[in-house]
C-alpha cells in the first residue's frame, strides 16, 4: 500500500470527522428531540464517533507492517 | 462499610498491582516481555482515563450535558494522525535517546538547557493540580464508601496517608534500575492491568444502573424527559456552548500527546513503531466503550438521588443506595485504580523531567561535583526525591488551596498548560526554521497568559477586595481583565484562556523564529529532527562534531553512570562494530557522539551534551560547514550508488564494443573474400578476351570461319563481363539501399510466360521438360516488372543449368495464400547440400572452410534475386536434398482487392 496514500487517507479522516463532530454540523442535531427513543444529539455523537473508529481501523489494517528497524 | 475493610482491600489491590509489575519485569528478563504485545501498548495508553473519567464525567453531565464527550473525541480525531506525527516522534526519540517532553523540546532546539528547564517547570506547575484531583477523588470515594463524615480535617489526614502510601509505592515502581532507555516494562504492564480493571468496574456500574435499576437506555431517557432539569440536558446550551465544544476538543487533541504520562507510555515506552497501527483504533475504542454508560449513570443518579449527593459520586452512590456492597467495592477499586495509575505514571514522568532538565544541568555545569559523587546512585536518588516532592506538593495544593472546582475543570486547566508546547513541538517537527529563541518566547508567553487567565483568578477570586480585578481589570484597565482580555467576552473562561494563550504563544514563536538566527547545532538538530526518516539509517554517520576527545576521559565519564566494566564494554563494542580503531587514545567523533547519546538516555540530552563537552575540546563549527558535512554524508551515499551504476553501464558498453569489433572484423574478412571472388570471376572472361584478341592480332590470315568464331567468343565474353560488372553494381545498389522499385500491377503468370519464352530454346537443347501449374485466382502483385523478370529468369535458368540432360524436369507452380503469392521452381538436379543452402544466397563464401566455394557459375544471381524479393517485402528460400533436386520458392505480397 502506498504510504503517501495512507497518510492522506488518515489526514482526510481526521479533518472530515473534525468537521462532522463539531459546529456547525453539530448544531443540526442540537435539540431535545428523541431519535430511537434516545436524545438525538447523543445518538449522533456516538454513532459518528463509532464510524470514525471503524474508519481508522480499516485504514490502519491496510498498512503493511514496516521493515524492522533494529533498536539501537 | 467499615473503613477497615476498605483500607484492607485498597492495600490488597496495591499488592496485586505490584505483583503484576513484578511479573512484567520478570517476563522481560526472560525475553518474553509483555510490552511487545500491541494490545498492552494500546491499553497502557488508557492511562489517559483517570478519576476524571471515572467520577468527573458523570458530574459534568449534570451541569453541561454531553459536552464532557469532547475530551474523548479530541484524542480520537488525533489518532489517525499518530501514524504520521507520533511515528516521527518515536523514531526521533529512539535515535536521539530522548526520554521526556522537556528533553525532546530542548533537544530539538539545539540541546538547550534553558528551554528544557522552562518546559519542565511549566509542566510541573501545570500538572500538580491535576494530581491533587486524583488524591481528592480517592479520598472522597473512600469517604463515600465508608459513609464517613466529610469534614475537612479527617479528609485531609486521610489524603496525607494516601499520598504517602502512593509516594512510597511509586518510588518502588519507577526507580529500581537505571536503564539507558528509561523503559519501565513493569510499570507499563501494571498500567495495562489497571486499565482493564477500571474499564470493567465502570461497565459493571453502568450495566447495573441501566439494566438493573432501570429498563435500558430508552427507559432512562423516558424518565429523564419527565424531569425538566434533565430534559434540558438533551442538548448543549448554545450560548458559548459552540466554542466550548471546539476548544475542549482541541485541548484534548493536544493533551493526548503532551501530557507527561501520555508521552511516557506512547513514546518513551514504545518498543515497536508497528504497535501504533493497532493503537490508533484500539485506544479510541477503549474511550468509546468506557463512555457508553456515563449519561445513563448521570441521569439515573439525578432521578434516584437528586441533589442530596454530589453528582461526581453517583457511580459509587447508586450501588450503595441499593446496598450492593460488593459492586460498590468493585467500583471503588475501579476509581482507585484510575487515580493511582495516573499518579504513578505522571509522577515518574515528571521526576524524569525534574532530574534531567533541572537537576542534572546544574551538576553538568560544575563538573568537579561529578567526580565526587556516585553518579548512578545520585541520579536514582534524585528521581526518588523528585517523586516524593511532587506528590507532596500535590497534597499541599489539595489541602490548602482547597477551593478546587470540579474535577473536570481543573483537569482542563492542566490540559491548557501542556498545550503550550504544541506550537514549538509540532512546528519543530516540520519547520527547520523554528529557532530556540522562538520556542522559548512562545512557551513563556503562553505560560504567562495561561497563568494570568486561569490560575490567577482562582487564587484571587476568594478574596473580596482583590476580586475587583476580575470585574474591572488590574488598576482599572478593562482590557487587561484576566477573564476577558482585550474585551473579548464571547467565550467561557477556559476557552477564552486557551484562545489567547495559544494565539500569543504561536505568534511569539513564529515571529521570534523568523527574526532570530540559529546556531550551528540548532540547525543540525533541526535537520535531524525534521528529516529523521532520511537519517535514521545513517544516524551514525551524520555526525557534526569536530574536536578532540580522549577515550579514557569518555570512558570514565560513562563509568560514573553505568559502572566501569559496563562503560568500557559498551564503548569497545561500538568501536568494533563500526570499525573504529580503539587503540588510539583519541576518540573518533562517532564514538563521542555515541557516548553522548548513551548519557542522554540517562540524564537528558542537554546535560549529556554539557558533560561530554566538559571532557573534550570542541571546535566551533559554522552552520555552512555543518550543512556541508550533513550534505556530504548524504552525497557520499548517492555518489556510491551512482558509481556502481556507472561501472555497470561501462561494462555493458565494453561488451557491446567488443561485439561490434568482432562483427566488423568478420565483415572485413567477408569483404576480402568477396573481392577475391569477384576479381577471379572478372579475370576469367578478361583473360579469354585478351587471349583471343591476341590470336586474332597475331594471325591476320586466319580463316574467316575461325575469325568469326573467335570474335563471337570475344563478344560473348565481353557481354558476360559487362553482365557481371552490372550485377556487382546492382548488388551494391541494393546493399546501400539506393535501389528503388518502379511498382506497377503485374500478373505473375505473365512474367513466368515471358521467362519461359526466352528460355525455351535452352530447355529444348537439353531436352528438359518444363511444366507450369498456375493458380488462376492469384491477385495482382504490385512489383517492378523488370526486376521480377530478372528473378524468375534467374531461378529458371539455374534450374535448367543444374538439371540433368534428357531426363530433366522442371515444375513451376504458383498459388496464393492469405495475402501472398507463392511461386516455386522445382528441378530434379543434383540438389544442394544443407550447408550450402544459406550460402548460395550470399554473395560471399565462408572463409573458414576454404574448400567450400560457391557452386560454380551461379554468379551473383541468387544474391540479387534475394535482394529484389526482400525489397518487395517477400521471402525466398530453397528446399533440397542431395541428388533429389531443389525447390526454390519465393513469396510476394499481393495488392489488396
Amino acid at each position: 500500500m502506498n504510504e503517501k496514500r495512507t497518510e492522506q487517507r488518515l489526514l482526510m479522516a481526521s479533518l472530515l470527522f473534525g468537521l462532522l463532530l463539531n459546529y456547525p454540523i453539530l448544531s443540526i442535531f442540537n435539540s431535545n428531540r428523541l431519535l430511537f427513543g434516545l436524545p438525538q444529539l447523543y445518538v449522533y455523537l456516538f454513532v459518528t464517533w463509532g464510524v470514525l473508529i471503524l474508519l481508522i481501523y480499516r485504514i490502519a489494517s491496510n498498512i503493511q507492517p514496516p521493515k524492522d528497524h533494529s533498536n539501537e | 462499610m467499615s473503613s477497615g475493610i476498605v483500607i484492607l482491600v485498597s492495600l490488597l489491590y496495591l499488592a496485586v498491582l505490584f505483583g503484576v509489575a513484578y511479573w512484567g519485569e520478570y517476563r522481560t528478563r526472560k525475553g518474553k516481555s509483555p510490552v511487545t504485545n500491541p494490545y498492552i501498548y494500546a491499553l497502557s495508553m488508557a492511562v489517559y482515563c483517570t478519576a476524571w473519567t471515572f467520577y468527573g464525567s458523570v458530574g459534568r453531565v449534570v451541569t453541561n450535558s454531553i459536552e464532557f464527550l469532547s475530551v474523548y473525541i479530541g484524542p480520537t480525531l488525533a489518532a489517525p494522525l499518530w501514524w504520521i506525527l507520533m511515528r516521527k516522534i518515536i523514531r526521533i526519540c529512539k535515535v536521539q535517546r530522548i526520554t521526556s517532553i522537556s528533553d525532546f523540546i530542548s533537544s530539538r532546539y539545539g540541546k538547550d538547557i534553558s528551554l528544557g528547564a522552562v518546559v519542565a517547570v511549566v509542566t510541573i506547575l501545570g500538572i500538580i493540580p491535576y494530581i491533587s484531583l486524583q488524591l481528592k477523588a480517592i479520598t472522597t470515594s473512600f469517604a463515600t464508601l465508608t459513609r464517613a463524615q466529610q469534614d475537612s480535617t479527617f479528609l485531609g489526614d486521610l489524603s496525607l496517608y494516601i499520598a504517602v502510601g502512593l509516594a512510597f509505592f511509586t518510588v518502588l515502581f519507577g526507580t529500581r534500575k537505571l536503564e539507558a532507555t528509561e523503559r519501565h516494562e513493569g510499570m507499563v504492564t501494571a498500567v495495562a492491568f489497571e486499565s482493564i480493571i477500571k474499564l470493567l468496574a465502570f461497565l459493571a456500574a453502568g450495566v447495573f444502573v441501566t439494566y438493573g435499576v432501570f429498563d435500558g437506555f430508552g427507559d432512562i431517557t423516558l424518565r429523564a424527559s419527565q424531569l425538566p432539569s434533565l430534559n434540558s440536558l438533551f442538548s448543549i446550551p448554545t450560548n458559548g456552548g459552540h466554542s466550548t465544544w471546539f476548544w475542549h476538543t482541541l485541548l484534548s487533541f493536544f493533551a493526548i500527546l503532551f501530557l507527561p504520562r501520555q508521552f511516557q507510555v506512547s513514546v518513551v515506552e514504545n518498543v515497536n513503531e508497528d504497535h501504533l497501527r493497532k493503537g490508533m483504533w484500539l485506544f479510541p475504542l477503549y474511550l468509546f466503550i468506557i463512555n457508553i454508560f456515563v449519561v445513563p449513570i448521570a441521569f439515573g443518579g439525578t432521578i434516584l438521588l437528586g441533589s442530596s449527593t454530589d453528582a461526581d459520586s453517583y457511580v459509587l452512590a447508586i450501588p450503595l443506595h441499593f446496598d450492593q456492597k460488593i459492586l460498590a467495592l468493585f467500583v471503588y477499586i475501579g476509581g482507585f485504580s484510575a487515580a493511582t495509575s495516573m499518579i504513578i505514571v505522571e509522577t515518574i514522568a515528571l521526576s524524569i523531567m525534574l532530574t534531567n532538565s533541572l537537576v542534572m544541568p546544574v551538576l553538568a555545569r560544575n563538573p568537579q561535583w561529578l567526580s565526587s559523587l556516585n553518579m548512578a546512585r545520585f541520579v536514582a536518588q534524585s528521581r526518588r526525591l523528585g517523586i516524593i516532592m511532587i506528590i507532596l506538593l500535590a497534597y499541599l495544593y489539595y489541602r490548602y488551596l482547597g477551593n478546587i472546582a470540579s474535577l473536570v475543570s481543573l483537569g482542563l486547566v492542566s490540559f491548557a498548560a501542556v498545550s503550550q508546547f504544541a506550537p514549538a513541538t509540532l512546528a519543530g517537527l516540520f519547520w527547520k526554521g523554528a529557532t530556540r529563541r522562538g520556542a522559548l518566547a512562545g512557551i513563556i508567553v503562553g505560560f504567562v497568559v495561561w497563568f494570568y487567565t486561569l490560575v490567577f483568578p482562582t487564587i484571587v477570586g476568594g478574596q473580596q477586595q482583590i476580586s475587583d480585578i476580575l470585574v474591572h481589570g488590574p488598576w482599572g484597565i478593562e482590557w487587561l481583565n484576566p477573564l476577558s482580555l482585550f474585551g473579548f467576552t464571547e467565550f467561557d473562561n477556559l476557552s477564552h484562556a486557551v484562545f489567547w494563550s495559544l494565539l500569543l504563544n504561536t505568534g511569539a514563536f513564529v515571529g521570534v523564529s523568523l527574526y532570530t538566527r540559529q546556531t550551528s547545532i540548532e540547525h543540525n538538530q533541526a535537520v535531524l529532527f525534521v528529516d529523521i526518516f532520511k537519517y535514521s539509517t545513517v544516524s551514525e554517520s551524520s555526525i557534526v562534531w569536530r574536536g578532540t576527545a580522549y577515550i579514557p576521559d569518555l570512558s570514565s565519564l560513562l563509568a560514573q553512570f553505568m559502572g566501569k566494566t559496563r562503560a568500557e564494554r559498551v564503548l569497545s563494542l561500538y568501536a568494533l562494530r563500526h570499525g573504529i580503531n580503539s587503540k588510539n587514545q583519541q576518540a573518533d567523533p562517532r564514538l563521542v557522539n555515541y557516548a553522548e547519546k548513551l548519557l542522554a538516555g540517562i540524564v537528558g540530552a542537554a546535560s549529556a551534551r554539557v558533560m561530554v563537552a566538559s571532557v573534550s575540546k570542541e571546535e566551533r563549527i559554522s552552520i555552512e560547514e555543518m550543512v556541508d558535512i550533513l550534505k556530504s554524508s548524504q552525497e557520499i551515499m548517492s555518489i556510491n550508488k551512482e558509481l556502481t551504476r556507472k561501472s555497470q553501464q561501462l561494462e555493458e558498453a565494453t561488451r557491446q564494443l567488443k561485439e561490434a569489433n568482432e562483427q566488423l572484423q568478420r565483415a572485413d574478412k567477408l569483404k576480402d573474400d568477396f573481392l577475391s571472388t569477384v576479381t577471379h570471376e572478372l579475370r576469367t572472361p578478361l583473360t579469354s578476351i585478351r587471349a583471343l584478341s591476341e590470336i586474332l592480332h597475331d594471325n591476320p590470315d586466319l580463316e574467316r570461319d575461325e575469325q568469326e568464331h573467335f570474335l563471337n567468343t570475344i563478344i560473348r565474353e565481353s557481354e558476360r563481363l559487362s553482365r557481371l560488372i552490372n550485377q556487382v553494381l546492382d548488388l551494391e545498389k541494393y546493399e546501400s539501399g539506393k535501389q528503388s522499385l518502379r511498382r506497377e500491377e503485374v500478373l505473375i503468370d505473365d512474367i513466368i510466360q515471358e521467362v519461359l519464352e526466352s528460355l525455351r530454346h535452352l530447355a529444348d537443347e537439353k531436352k528438359i521438360r518444363i511444366q507450369q501449374t498456375s493458380d488462376p485466382y492469384i491477385p495482382v502483385i504490385g512489383a517492378d516488372r523488370d526486376k521480377l523478370l530478372q528473378v524468375v529468369y534467374n531461378l529458371v535458368s539455374n534450374a535448367i543449368k543444374y538439371c540433368p540432360p534428357q531426363k530433366g524436369e522442371i515444375n513451376i507452380t504458383t498459388f496464393h495464400i492469405e495475402s501472398n503469392a507463392v511461386v516455386s521452381v522445382m528441378d530434379n538436379g543434383n540438389g544442394i547440400a544443407p550447408e550450402y543452402q544459406q550460402l548460395i544466397f550470399n554473395r560471399f563464401y565462408q572463409a573458414e572452410a576454404q574448400s567450400v566455394r560457391k557452386p560454380k557459375g551461379s554468379g551473383l544471381g541468387l544474391a540479387i534475386s534475394k535482394k529484389i524479393i526482400e525489397l518487395h517485402g517477400g521471402k525466398i528460400w530453397v528446399e533440397s536434398q542431395v541428388n533429389k533436386g531443389a525447390k526454390f520458392t519465393f513469396t510476394l505480397p499481393t495488392l489488396p482487392e
